[in-house]
Order: structure tokens, then C-alpha cells, then sequence
């Protein structure tokens, strides 16, 4: 080949026009013009370009007879080798360093654009994650996400996902190419991580503890796989760092969506107990009825009722022993075995007993509940049971006050408790008040409760006592002892008046 | 998530168009795949390549780098490449890579086909 040739192959190198196999058309028209029987363009070790193509790494082994031609700026890195040189000139020899020097500057030049994109990529994909699974609530979609951008920008023929409370509770959510981690390595790599060359393993850490595994194994070469750079773990352990955020932003979001959930659900709980309220007195010629009730919390262990049964008045006041929705149950049941059974039995006493009986095989065994309950028919006969329930009041028109105690053990307490019935008379101008530990147990500052006495003592000292008069005034004077504080607990007071004649 | 194996066809349309369908994978062995395919279609004088990767999500820079490569060649015959059926991502790393700077990128085959007839018939 004629050196203009070689001059020429020197220029296309150097426009910026040559496409891979320049090398093997430099090195074919060096060992043509030479008269060498072959050559080999080397860059370290690597062999970059053969002439003939026959000419293997066994091969150039195997013979004898070559000739180096180191070239390029760092000196032996680059070679041009060639077997049984019949000639090389100076001219020759120049212009085919020239070419292969040309050649190999516009591949730096594009390895390093290359590097430099694969930096942005980088960039991008961090950024599209961090932007992009902090939306995503569902673990499965979430892992697809960051396993999809892991596998292409780390190069790796697997990776996954595993997400658990322990080592033992971990599980792949999501991966890529056969999982390549040990059953028996999960421990080690939940603990302090894995780094070996061709498998990195590494926990995902919060304040909180550890929530998973992110596993990257066997990362791509040109031909190949090649061992896992420093730079690769570093990214790895940015991935890392972005899912433990997005799984704590899921975990966060889902507990806050559960509590909006529970929210609601108290609120509708709550609407249906005051449901069971009666919405008006029923109507009994010379009586008058007046109730305040307050809880607090959502749904109240309070409860009240007031219904006629055979022509006389049946009110009942239920407190059932703790607060929330559980309390609010039993309340529930309380109130609807009195709506049930009050209705098939004129004796009281019986009545407690079959709720007590009912509550001493549903609840928990810390639950129970103090019931009073009294009938007045419109003779003003008053009959009352009391299951460990704060004293019944009545208040006789001259100011006296009647207790009616605890006749039993609370509902719920003991399945064979029994009740027993007291009886007394309401007369014209007479009232009785039935109330919960809410208004007794109400504390002033220093924490002195209010008291069944204070209450007695109120309703006592009211002049013309009527049933909302009687009301207002024992709450003013619970409100007076607490210094305007808010009820700690459920509080309830239901009057009935006997009207004056 | 288990598209390991990439899956190729290669097709010499009536117009010369060189056709390849890519789905799964492009790391090492999926880009040598195309490479082979455009290689061959090349051999038959096509000098207008067309890349569909329906069902392919994920490329490797290894496969990156080969697809530049297949570009570059493509130039040095004055060819042309093009693409079609890119996920969001893959299109976003096409245009980070610099393959979009030279290669025509389309919705679909059917846009692709009807564009590169177009530009032909200019």
C-alpha cells in the first residue's frame, strides 16, 4: 500500500468520520506496506486489532520474530506489533503513528463525552426517583421503579428487593434476573451488608431499625462481567438511601391514612350511640324530664335511657368501667338489654340479673359496668335497682334528700350476682337524679372530687327545683369546683321531676 | 420483571428499510444481538435502520454503547438510524446519551415507517 494511503486512513482518523474498524484497516495497510507477514495493535494487553484476523492471542504466542512500535502519549501503553518487519521507514512509520495516534484521541475523546453523559444519566435517574417513587404507595410498583433505573445504570444482570421486619420475615418485593443471594446470607447482609465482586448486598437502615435488603450481583462488561467498583457501591448505596425514604414515606402516609380511617370511624360510632339516646322524653302525665350528658372522648362508656313500660316511667343511667370505643360497646349492649328485657319483666331486680348474666359471658374480664334504674308509674310508686352504681337521689319538696345505695355488684362482675329491688314514693314537688362518677369524680386544683355529698348538698340548697333548673345547677357547681377544667371523664345526669299538683 | 433474554427480529422492508424488533433486555448480549442484526441487515445494502422497542424497558450503558456504535457506523454509509416505541425512560436516556442528536426517534412503527418514506421520497 502506498504511503498516500496510509496518509489518507491518518486523515479520516483525525476528521472525526472513523467508525470502529479503522483500527484493523490502519494495521492492515501498516503490514502490507512493511511486507510483515502480520500484526497486532495492542492497548495494554488487550488486543485492539489483528491482521490477518486468523492471527490469534495463541498464535502470537506461539511466534517468533515480532517487532514493537510503541506509540501514543504514555509510551508502552499503546503497541503496534508486527511479525518479520521486511521494511519501515521513517515516513511510514510516522504517518502510521499518526493515524493510530489520531485514532486513539477521538476514542478518549468519546469514552470521556461517554463517562460525562453517564454522569447525567446518573443524575436523571436519581432525580426521577427521588420525584417519582415518593408517589407511589404500593410496594410492589415502588420496587419495579427502582429496580428498573438500579439494573441500567449499574450495569448488573440481577437485582432485588427484599422488604421484612427481621431476616428471617424478608422477602423479595420485586427484582430483576435470577436472585442471586444465599438464603443463609440474608442474616449477614441484613446485618452489616455483602461486598464481593460480583454481589453487593446492602441493608436498608432507618432510626427505627432495619426494613430490607438491596442486592446488586454480577455487573456487565463489554464481554462479560467485571468485578464491582468503588463507584458502583457508592451508587448502590444512594439507591439504597432513596428507597429507605420512599418505603418510610409509605409507611408514614399508609399509618396516616389508617388514622384518618379510625377518625371516621369513631365519628360514625359516635353518631350512632347518640342515636341511642332517646331524641325526646316520652310523654307521662306529671312528670318532666330533663338530661345533660358529656363525654370525652368520641364515643362515650356512658349511656341513658328513659322509655314507658305498662304505663310507668323506666329511666336508667349506665357507666360502663373505661373510656373509647370499647367502653362505648359494652354501653351499647347495656342499653339495648334494657330496651329488650325491660319490656318482658316488670321486676327490676330480674332485669339486672339477665343483663348482668348476658355481660358476665361477653366481656373482657376487666370490663363491667354500674347501672341504676328506676320505675315510677303515675302513682308516683318508685322502685329502683342499683348495680354498684353511685347512689339514686331524691329530693323531697321540704329540701330533704333520700338515697337509694347499691342494692349489687356491678353488671358484668360475677354471672350468679343477684339484685334486689328498693322501693319508695315520689310525691308532687318531689325529684329523683340519677348521675355517673364523670360529675363526682370531677377534681378541683387540689385534686379533691367533687363528691356525691356536694351533689347532694346542691340539689338540697335549690329553691323551687324544677328538672333543668336541678341540671344546671349541679353542673354550675361542678363547673365552679374544677375552675371551668374539662370532665376527664364521661359524665352524664338525668332528673325526673315529679310536677307540683 | 423477569425479561432477561432479549428476544430480536430483523426484517429487509420492500423500500430497503432495515427493520429490527428489540424486546427485553439490551445489556451486553441483548446490543450484541442488534448489532448482529444491524450488521447483517447492513450487508444487504440497507442504509436505513429502524429500532422498535416494544417490550423492551431497561438498557444498560453497555447496550447504550453499542447502539452508538451501530449510529456511527450507520453515519460513516451516510445511513440513517431511527427508533420507535421508547418507554419514557429509555427516551430520556436516549436524549441524555446523545443518541437522539443523530438518530430520528418515533411513537410507533407505523409513524416511523411512514416518516422514513416520506423523508425517502423527498
Amino acid at each position: 500500500m502506498p504511503l498516500s494511503d496510509l496518509l489518507r486512513l491518518a486523515d479520516i482518523a483525525l476528521s472525526g468520520h472513523a467508525g470502529p474498524d479503522l483500527p484493523e484497516e490502519i494495521l492492515r495497510a501498516v503490514v502490507e506496506e512493511t511486507g510483515s507477514r502480520a500484526g497486532v495493535l495492542k492497548r495494554g494487553d488487550e488486543a485492539v486489532a489483528r491482521w490477518p484476523r486468523t492471527v490469534s492471542a495463541q498464535v502470537e504466542e506461539a511466534t517468533e520474530g515480532w517487532s514493537e512500535i510503541p506509540f501514543g502519549s504514555d509510551g508502552g501503553h499503546w503497541c503496534l506489533r508486527l511479525l518479520q518487519l521486511d521494511r519501515l521507514d521513517e515516513a511510514a512509520l510516522d504517518s502510521t503513528r499518526i493515524g493510530l495516534r489520531a485514532w486513539q484521541l477521538r476514542e478518549e475523546l468519546k469514552r470521556s463525552r461517554f463517562d460525562e453523559r453517564f454522569h447525567l444519566w446518573e443524575l436523571e435517574a436519581i432525580r426521577s426517583i427521588a420525584t417519582g417513587i415518593g408517589g407511589i404507595l404500593e410496594t410492589d410498583a415502588l420496587a419495579e421503579e427502582l429496580i428498573s433505573h438500579l439494573v441500567a445504570l449499574l450495569g448488573v444482570r440481577s437485582a432485588h428487593l427484599y422488604l421484612g421486619t427481621s431476616p428471617d420475615s424478608a422477602e423479595i418485593v420485586g427484582g430483576f434476573g435470577p436472585a442471586r443471594l444465599e438464603k443463609g446470607d440474608i442474616e449477614a447482609a441484613w446485618q452489616q451488608g455483602i461486598y464481593t465482586d460480583d454481589l453487593v448486598a446492602l441493608p436498608l437502615q432507618t432510626d427505627g431499625g432495619t426494613l430490607g435488603i438491596l442486592v446488586a450481583s454480577d455487573k456487565e462488561a463489554r464481554a462479560g462481567t467485571e468485578p464491582f467498583a468503588a463507584n458502583d457501591v457508592r451508587l448502590l448505596e444512594l439507591f439504597a438511601v432513596q428507597v429507605t425514604v420512599a418505603m418510610e414515606y409509605v409507611r408514614l402516609t399508609r399509618e396516616s391514612l389508617e388514622r384518618e380511617r379510625l377518625k371516621r370511624e369513631l365519628e360514625m360510632a359516635a353518631v350512632i350511640q347518640s342515636h341511642l339516646h332517646p331524641e325526646q322524653f316520652p310523654d307521662l302525665e306529671g312528670f318532666r324530664l330533663a338530661v345533660r350528658s358529656s363525654s370525652s372522648r368520641q364515643v362515650a362508656g356512658d349511656t341513658y335511657d328513659v322509655l314507658i313500660r305498662d304505663n310507668a316511667l323506666v329511666a336508667t343511667v349506665t357507666d360502663v368501667s373505661g373510656k373509647g370505643v370499647g367502653a362505648g360497646m359494652i354501653a351499647a349492649g347495656v342499653h339495648a338489654g334494657v330496651r329488650l328485657m325491660a319490656r318482658g319483666s316488670r321486676d327490676l331486680s330480674e332485669v339486672a340479673g339477665r343483663i348482668n348474666s348476658y355481660l358476665a359471658g361477653a366481656t373482657a374480664d376487666n370490663r363491667f359496668a354500674t347501672f341504676a334504674m328506676v320505675s315510677i308509674d303515675p302513682e308516683g310508686e318508685v322502685r329502683a335497682v342499683n348495680a354498684g352504681h353511685l347512689p339514686v337521689l331524691i329530693r323531697r319538696a321540704d329540701g330533704s334528700i333520700e338515697e337509694l345505695t347499691s342494692s349489687g355488684l356491678p353488671l358484668g362482675i360475677l354471672d350468679a350476682a343477684s339484685y334486689s329491688e328498693s322501693v319508695s314514693r315520689l310525691e308532687p314537688g318531689d325529684l329523683v337524679v340519677l348521675f355517673t362518677d364523670g360529675l363526682t369524680e370531677a377534681e378541683d386544683a387540689d385534686e379533691e372530687e367533687f363528691g356525691v355529698e356536694r351533689v347532694a348538698e346542691v340539689v338540697a340548697a335549690l329553691a323551687e327545683p324544677t328538672a333543668e333548673k336541678l341540671c344546671d345547677a349541679i353542673l354550675e357547681a361542678v363547673e365552679a369546683h374544677t375552675g371551668g377544667g374539662a370532665l376527664q371523664d364521661d359524665a352524664t345526669l338525668l332528673v325526673v321531676e315529679r310536677l307540683p299538683e | 420483571m423477569n425479561e432477561e433474554r432479549i428476544k430480536i427480529s430483523q426484517d429487509l422492508l420492500s423500500d430497503g428499510v432495515g427493520l429490527i424488533a428489540a424486546a427485553g433486555y439490551i445489556n451486553n448480549e441483548g446490543g450484541q444481538a442488534i448489532a448482529d442484526a444491524a450488521n447483517a441487515l447492513m450487508g444487504q445494502g440497507s442504509k436505513t435502520l429502524l429500532i422498535d422497542l416494544d417490550g423492551t424497558r431497561i438498557i444498560n450503558s453497555i447496550g447504550v454503547s453499542i447502539l452508538l456504535e451501530i449510529l456511527e457506523k450507520l453515519m460513516d454509509e451516510k445511513g440513517q438510524l431511527a427508533f420507535c416505541n421508547l418507554t419514557p425512560t429509555i427516551s430520556k436516556t436516549f436524549e441524555i446519551m446523545g443518541l437522539v442528536q443523530y438518530a430520528s426517534v418515533y411513537p410507533d412503527r407505523e409513524t416511523a415507517l411512514a416518516a422514513i418514506a416520506g423523508d425517502a421520497s423527498v
